[in-house]
């Protein structure tokens, strides 16, 4: 019966959050696996991989944005059709449903390769399966054949044995799972599905062998502890709920303390001691749970057990406090929940968020759904998280909340454009008359016929080894004055033919010559290839010459009519802007309304269901009250009678 | 007595929670029903939105950086066992024009095959130089600095540069190319 109660919390518990959890299973599956075992893309345009390198971070809306104008621009051409395929798998993270479906349906019925093919009925299998259209989802699963990217096969087979499992059918999960080798990133989670599978078929002790082989995994990461608990819980009332509590124990204690699951543990062991009438032991883990917060409604549940173990080792002084305190904590936290209930409706949930998120653009974007502290204006604030419905609200509102920032960002600036078009308009004009008066000035036969005359030259040069003629001016005006004192000394010689030092001078002059000539013809061979090099360069600048002539002509004529036309794109995307701004502001607004709709709708039921706790433990205090009562009066064992005593209430009957 | 409980405990919680499920059920369908079409709407402005972003996303591009001027650098990582990025320079004709420290939610983004553009400009035709330090950590964990430069020439199209870091398997290092897409 214990277990009855408990499991039946369970399925209670599971049948609120059962997307939530198929959601989060699912993409727990995606993040966390996806990174080890893809393997890295080759890209063929580098644009396809930039898109990938936001996408990879979850920057959905950047990669979409630039996977939208690569393809416009046509830039993902070398990944055709993988480009659009890609499109459709963002479309779908960023909730974008329809549009990743139209993308997908389009594929399938295109001429594309197969992998391409099994690509697009995974996704659509995964969208149709996170909506809850389970036979449409398995039928897309059928539709695989063939050749599938190493990329989306093991998610592939998970997604395949999830879908099975939703649909009942415990026997074609366990046939697509087991014989599956694994790779090491994906053997957990595939043996996890094939645990609560077997467990579910009924095949108990084939099911905890494969839990337990999650539960004893070396985690190394988050993820996989958390997992690890997973299995380890699933063994743990898997046992309880078939009658073997004792068993449960060792699975339900290797639970952390401080892990996501920790609360529903201790409840768990509480409950199992309690199930093997071990009530002593129980009182352990129910005080530790006691201590926790009592928004959790398993700490909520635990304070109801801790005073029935009480009540059960005849402890009824301790049963009648715990009651009582059972009691007057469901009031309380129902009249917390009422107040924050009352609060969400008045606004305090999204003023919360908003101030919580201030910031640019991008704030509204980058903040995730974990990352978001608790919110002390809302009470059970982590608790609504963990609801899909919310969660899913949270989500829209954040993208909406990141869509009205973006749209206010380009509102206020895209006024700049429009500057700067103008500073590059005024400068255009300044520019355009000297622009114009080079292009005009520019003769290119005149220039051709000079660069021809330079390489005749230089060839007659090279032919003649006429090295003087590469001379610099400096080299030619020192010739040029020896020549001139040899000519005055040669005068001089006349007028005294004997005179040695006038032929000395003569000698020295002559050798300072050889000297120069020597010099020059030494560079020459530098200076011709230098001199070669510059007619080359000439020659490359003279060909591009009419090339870059007619760009500045076109570009001169046709810069009027693309100033017209930026002004036009810019004041036309001004213009939409102005259009989206109220429609987002008011979608924004109903989806505030939505989500304090859906938060409040959660609190309300669970208040009712606090109220009903309260009742139950009012009327269990009672029947304490009653037995301390029969016991003191036969006296027959009762711990501290005096605790037994109740105290005046208005409710009680007698 | 206890067994009674646990049964009472059960009938309460089935009770409660079926009775919460169906006043709830009934009380928000017509609630529910204000909200109806909001799901459309939300993705007809996530969509309007996106396309609208994609068009500033090009104006921008064509205004700031024309296909004649443009340059743009690129940060690839192959496989990447013997290279832990940390940061990657780029100087262009000797001047800094980009300074990048990457967060390890990029670097695995890289790692599975996602390109970063480190830097988009404008340059003149003609040739330029460009130079890239790589900064992480290498084999055994060991600090880690390298450089690759690779002289340009610019036409007159766009120019991209990818600064490719891959493994030389046979050396058990690091190599950085500096590789050229028109």
């Amino acid at each position: 019966m214990m277990v009855e109660s408990l499991t039946t919390r369970m399925h209670i518990s599971k049948a609120k959050t059962l997307l939530a959890f198929c959601i989060s299973i699912l993409l727990l599956f995606s993040g966390a696996t996806s990174a080890k075992i893809e393997q890295p893309n080759i890209i063929k345009d580098l644009h396809y991989g930039e898109v990938l390198f936001h996408f990879y971070q979850e920057d959905y809306f950047t990669s979409i944005v630039h996977l939208l104008a690569a393809r416009q621009l046509n830039r993902t051409s070398n990944h055709v059709p993988e480009d659009e395929l890609l499109l459709g798998g963002i479309d779908l993270s960023y909730g974008l449903h329809k549009e990743a479906t139209r993308i997908f349906d389009k594929l399938l019925q295109g001429n594309v390769r197969e992998t391409i093919k099994n690509r697009a009925y995974y996704y659509l299998a995964k969208i149709y399966y996170q909506r809850g259209y389970l036979d449409e989802s398995a039928g897309f699963l059928n539709n695989v054949s063939g050749p599938v990217q190493e990329s989306i096969f093991g998610e592939l087979k998970l997604l395949t044995g999830q879908v099975h499992m939703s649909q009942g059918k415990y026997d074609a999960a366990i046939a697509s799972l087991d014989k599956w080798k694994a790779p090491k990133s994906y053997r957990h989670y595939a043996n996890y599905n094939l645990g609560i599978a077997h467990t579910k078929r009924g095949n108990i002790n084939t099911g905890i062998d494969y839990l337990k082989k999650v539960g004893k995994l070396k985690a190394k990461t988050e993820t996989m502890r958390t997992l690890r608990d997973r299995a380890n819980l699933a063994s743990g009332l898997t046992l309880i709920q078939n009658d073997r509590p004792a068993e449960s124990i060792k699975y339900l204690e290797k639970v952390r303390l401080d892990g996501l699951y920790s609360n529903l543990a201790l409840l768990g062991i509480g409950w199992a001691n309690s199930n093997a009438n071990r009530h002593e032991s129980a009182l352990v883990p129910l005080m530790e749970l006691r201590n926790r917060s009592p928004y959790h409604s398993e700490v909520q549940e635990g304070i109801l057990a801790l005073a029935h173990a009480y009540n059960e080792m005849g402890l009824f002084g301790r049963a009648v406090q715990a009651y009582e305190k059972a009691a007057d904590i469901y009031l309380k936290e129902a009249q917390a929940l009422s107040y924050s209930a009352n609060e969400i409706q008045q606004g305090a949930l999204v003023d919360a968020l908003l101030d919580r998120t201030k910031g640019g653009p991008q704030m509204g974007w980058f903040w995730t759904l974990r990352d978001l502290p608790e919110l002390p204006e809302v009470k059970y604030f982590t608790e609504l998280l963990a609801e899909h419905e919310f969660h899913e609200a949270l989500k829209n509102f954040r993208d909406l909340l990141f869509l009205k920032k973006n749209l206010r960002h380009w509102d206020e600036n895209i006024e700049i454009y429009l500057t700067m078009l103008d500073t590059r308009k005024a400068r255009y004009q300044k520019y355009l008359p000297l622009v114009q008066q080079r292009l005009n000035g520019l003769d290119l036969t005149k220039l051709q016929s000079q660069q021809d005359a330079l390489s005749f030259a230089i060839n007659e040069i090279e032919n003649d080894n006429a090295f003087i003629e590469l001379a610099t001016a400096e080299e030619k005006r020192k010739l040029a004055q020896i020549e001139e004192l040899e000519q005055r000394i040669e005068l001089l010689k006349l007028q005294e033919p004997e005179n040695n030092k006038i032929s000395q001078m003569r000698e020295k002059l002559e050798l300072m010559r050889g000297i120069m000539r020597w010099q020059i013809h030494s560079a020459y061979i530098e200076r011709k290839w230098n001199h070669k090099q510059d007619i080359s360069e000439i020659n490359k600048h003279l060909s591009i010459t009419p090339d870059k002539s007619d760009s500045i002509k076109k570009a001169i004529s046709e810069s009027v009519e693309k100033f017209d036309e930026f002004e036009a794109r810019i004041l036309a995307l001004h213009k939409e802007i102005k259009r989206l701004i109220p429609i987002a502001d008011r979608v924004f607004e109903e989806q505030s309304r939505y989500l304090e709709h859906v938060a409040v709708k959660e609190l309300k039921k669970r208040e009712k269901i606090l109220a009903g706790y309260e009742k139950h433990a009012r009327y269990e205090l009672a029947s304490a009250y009653d037995a301390a009562a029969s016991s003191a009066s036969s006296g027959a064992k009762s711990v501290e009678p005096q605790e037994a005593k109740p105290k005046k209430r208005g409710w009680w009957p007698w | 007595m206890y067994k009674k409980f646990l049964l009472f405990l059960t009938c309460i919680l089935l009770t409660y929670v079926c009775s919460v499920g169906a006043d709830i059920g009934d009380l928000n369908a017509s609630e529910d029903q204000d909200f109806q079409g909001l799901d459309e709407d939300i993705q007809v402005l996530k969509e309007e939105v996106l396309e609208l972003n994609r068009d500033l996303y090009i104006l921008e591009e064509e205004l700031l950086y024309p296909s004649s001027t443009q340059v743009a650098v690129y940060v690839s990582v192959d496989v990447g066992d013997f290279f832990d990025l940390d940061s990657v320079q780029d100087t262009l004709n000797e001047k800094i024009v980009a300074n990048y420290l990457y967060t390890e939610r990029e670097v695995e983004a890289l790692l599975r095959g996602g390109v970063h553009q480190i830097y988009i400009g404008n340059l003149p035709s003609g040739e330029h130089e460009l130079i890239a330090y790589f900064v992480g950590r290498g084999p055994k964990g060991r600090d880690f600095k390298r450089g690759a430069n690779r002289i340009i020439d610019k036409g007159l199209g766009a120019k991209y540069l990818e600064l490719k870091i891959t493994d030389r398997t046979p050396k058990h290092q690091p190599d950085f190319i500096v590789k050229e897409w028109e």
